[in-house]
């Protein structure tokens, strides 16, 4: 929980600091992904691979993840129609038994309507997903972060010696 | 303070995949070099406490890029006798399919289990476990179906009581000795006194009932009136006869009455003999069993020298057939496919051209080679398609093993057992043959009186056994030949005549069939033994037995006879009763008719009469008129 937590915070602190739009959208990229699927099944746990190999912004995965999976209870209907038109493709069939007797692959769940179809869409969505994470940090760092930095509140803030003792202790690589 | 630069990290979260690396490396390690070790501890763990004694393993091997698994020198040991091992296995060997492995499914392709021995000594005697308190088990309560059903039933000791029979035996004197009351005896006594009570009131009552006199004076006064030729006077008296006539029917009506309640009477009066017959048997049956008066039979000698062996032996096989049923799951029906809940969409299942059930194993080769010297057998065979799904692979298990044990003195040994639990109809069958096995202090009666058996013998058996839709089919057949007997007896009679008879016999043969349900088993059992021996001992030990019965039956009917002719008698008394009162009521009938016809014959006659009277008078009368 610790852990959740900590990246949740690391999350925060870098969408609000001047680097890692790559790595946060990627996160959010990954928790669009993580959102989308239904269960647990083979490529959610391709994605906690790559979150934990890879420096995708973990947090962000998670807060993305945890957004997502409300939008994706409302398009269930939506995944089952694209999975069952999907999965019901008469051309399409031998490709699916080949799929279904291969080693290792009906561990996606590949064969069930709802994973079907959330997965054609991710599939297809991430990219653009990808794109617009980029762009709306990018925004917001501009946009909104800027304008609160000219804030009031954040220059009393920003004044106080308990900030600027953190701000120094922050510096610093502890890692 | 000097604040450190802020290094650049590159794409990679290295100080993740470190710890995980070498969480890898120590699985790698352990898997490597103690994962064998403590599986070895594992099986030897389990298997001990299954056993109930030490089970040892000298070691064992595992492949996981190979996926192969291999044990050595598997010692189990014999619970009985601690310095033996029941079995020793030198090799087992398995190697998984990748592919299924890939699929989390275990299918052998090929296994072997080489060199099996049996009765091994062991180099220490093996730990046995202390036995566990006593709790009704499952097998036992399965073994006992089969074998109640013989137990009690069929025993030896029917030569044992043959044998008391031909030593003359002490039965007579204490029949003889019988001063009690029989059953029967106090029964028919009751009866008597009822009868004779009965039959006493009814003579009373038919003698009181058989009085005439009204009916008799009734017939008088009309023949009286028929005469009389006053009008007046004829219906006067017709007035006082009605009055008589209808007393006359009262007296009809308590006959009819009485001739309802006698008729009841009579019958239960008639079931008498029946119901004496029916307990004079039961004195009989019951003194038969107080004196221990055998009842033999012979044709059923087979049954009661080879059953319990039969039974024992398709009550094991029903064990082990309940022990198997736990591993290897029969066919369920297919489930009913439940529309699921939406969040869950649709599964789609396509066409299965490649699957695996979750443990499979093809075939695993056994052989085993002995020597004279040493305790293995001469045994090869295969164990085919051990599975967790039958269904999915429609193939039945099977072992087949051939093979000798020469230490043992088995030789041709051949077992080809099937569990086929592939279709909706589970079948199990099992064919085990032995060409030659010894047969060492076979007793088959052991009594007091008797001991018979074989104190050696070679013998060679055939047990088929086919179990499916729970009906049970056992066929045996066994031949005992190089007989050597052992007979001794307290009866010199007795030995003198089973010596005669067994001199007869070189070779033993028994067939057995047993079939039907689990729990009733119709059995059916022949021997020469049994034939031989019934037809010798039954024209001995048949006249004694008829002796007995006889003299039983005499000593009934010396008791019983006269009081039961007493009671025939005061029963056909008491039946005559019944005629009497029905003649009486024909005669009072066949009275009132005519005393009715009669009545009327006169008002008829009475009117017209008085109307010619007046005619005449008339007449009379217009004749000195003159007009």
């Amino acid at each position: 929980m610790s852990l959740i937590l900590k990246q949740i915070f690391a999350f925060l602190k870098l969408l609000n600091s001047d680097t890692g739009q790559i790595s946060l959208s990627l996160g959010v990229t990954c928790g669009f992904i993580l959102g989308m699927t239904p269960v647990l099944s083979l490529q959610s746990l391709v994605v906690f691979l790559l979150l934990f190999f890879f420096r995708i912004q973990i947090g962000a995965a998670f807060v993305t993840a945890f957004f997502f999976k409300f939008i994706a209870y409302l398009l269930d209907p939506a995944f089952h129609s694209i999975g069952t038109m999907v999965l019901e493709n008469k051309d399409l069939a031998p490709l699916f038994t080949t799929l279904y007797n291969m080693p290792i692959i009906p561990y996606t769940r590949f064969n069930n309507s709802i994973v079907m179809g959330s997965g054609i869409l991710t599939f297809l969505l991430s990219p653009l997903i990808f794109i617009l994470s980029y762009k709306m940090i990018m925004k917001y760092r501009e946009v909104i972060l800027a304008r609160f930095k000219e804030t009031k509140l954040w220059k009393a803030v920003e004044a106080t010696k308990f900030y600027q003792w953190y701000y120094k202790y922050d510096q610093y690589n502890w890692k | 303070m000097n604040q450190a630069p802020q290094k650049k990290k590159g794409p990679i979260r290295f100080e993740a995949i470190i710890p995980v690396g070498i969480l890898c490396t120590i699985t790698f390690v352990y898997f490597s070099y103690y994962f064998d070790q403590h599986l070895k501890s594992g099986i030897e763990y389990v298997a001990t406490q299954g056993n109930g004694a030490e089970v040892n393993v000298g070691s064992v091997h595992t492949s996981f890029l190979q996926g192969s698994f291999k044990l050595e020198k598997l010692e189990v040991t014999d619970k009985e006798q601690p310095t033996l091992n029941l079995i020793e296995i030198e090799k087992v060997h398995f190697k998984y399919l990748w592919d299924a492995l890939l699929r989390f499914k275990f299918v052998v392709d090929d296994a072997s289990i080489d060199n099996i021995q049996i009765g091994k000594p062991r180099k220490n005697p093996g730990k046995v476990l202390p036995p566990e308190p006593a709790k009704p088990s499952k097998l036992t309560e399965i073994q006992d179906q089969v074998l109640s059903q013989v137990k009690g039933k069929y025993s030896g000791n029917v030569l044992g009581d043959a044998v008391t029979l031909l030593d003359g035996g002490d039965y007579k004197d204490k029949i003889q000795e019988i001063r009690e009351t029989l059953k029967s005896e106090a029964r028919v006594n009751e009866m008597i006194q009822d009868v004779q009570t009965k039959k006493t009131f009814w003579d009373q009552k038919i003698k009181s009932l058989s009085d005439t006199s009204q009916l008799k004076s009734l017939e008088a006064q009309i023949q009286e009136i028929s005469k009389e030729k006053n009008f007046i006077k004829q219906m006067e008296s017709l007035k006082k006869i009605t009055e008589g006539l209808s007393k006359t029917k009262k007296q009809l009506d308590e006959i009819k009455d009485s001739a309802k309640k006698l008729e009841s009477e009579v019958k239960v009066v008639s079931s008498y003999p029946q119901e004496v017959k029916k307990l004079i048997d039961e004195d009989i049956a019951a003194l038969k069993g107080r004196f221990a008066v055998p009842k033999i039979d012979f044709k059923e000698m087979a049954m009661h020298l080879f059953a319990g062996e039969f039974a024992e032996t398709i009550a094991k096989a029903r064990k082990y057939h309940a022990l198997a049923k736990q591993y290897i799951p029969e066919k369920k029906d297919e489930e009913p496919i439940l529309p699921p809940k939406r969040a869950e969409g649709k599964t789609y299942h396509f066409p299965t051209t490649k699957s695996y059930p979750l443990f499979w194993l093809k075939r695993a080769a056994i052989s085993s080679k002995g020597t004279e010297s040493t305790y293995s057998g001469q045994v090869s065979g295969e164990l085919l398609n051990v599975t967790t799904e039958p269904k999915l692979i429609s193939k039945p298990l099977e072992l087949i093993l051939k093979g000798d044990f020469n230490s043992a003195e088995l030789f041709g040994v051949k077992l080809h057992l099937i569990l086929d639990h592939s279709t909706n109809s589970p079948l199990a069958s099992a064919q085990v043959a032995i060409a030659s096995f010894p047969v060492k202090n076979k007793m088959f009666v052991q009594s007091d009186k008797l001991t018979f058996g074989l104190e050696k013998a070679t013998g060679s058996s055939e047990l088929k056994l086919k179990f499916q839709d729970q009906i049970l089919k056992a066929q045996w057949t066994s031949s005992l030949s190089r007989l050597n007997y052992k007979l001794e007896s307290s009866s010199s009679l007795a030995k003198e005549m089973l010596q005669n008879i067994l001199q007869g016999i070189p070779k033993i043969q028994v067939n057995g069939l047993a079939e039907g349900p689990i729990t009733s088993l119709q059995f059916d059992l022949k021997s020469n033994l049994g034939d031989d021996l019934s037809q010798g001992i039954s024209r001995e030990v048949g006249t004694k037995v008829a002796e007995a019965q006889a003299k039983i039956q005499s000593m009934i009917d010396a008791k019983i006879n006269k009081p039961k002719a007493d009671l025939d008698q005061l029963t056909n008394g008491f039946q005559m009763n019944g005629k009497t009162l029905q003649s009486l009521q024909d005669l009072y009938k066949k009275n009132e008719d005519k005393i009715k016809e009669e009545i009327e014959k006169i008002k008829k006659g009475g009117a017209q009469n008085s109307l010619d009277d007046l005619k005449s008078k008339g007449k009379k009368l217009l004749k000195g008129i003159k007009f």
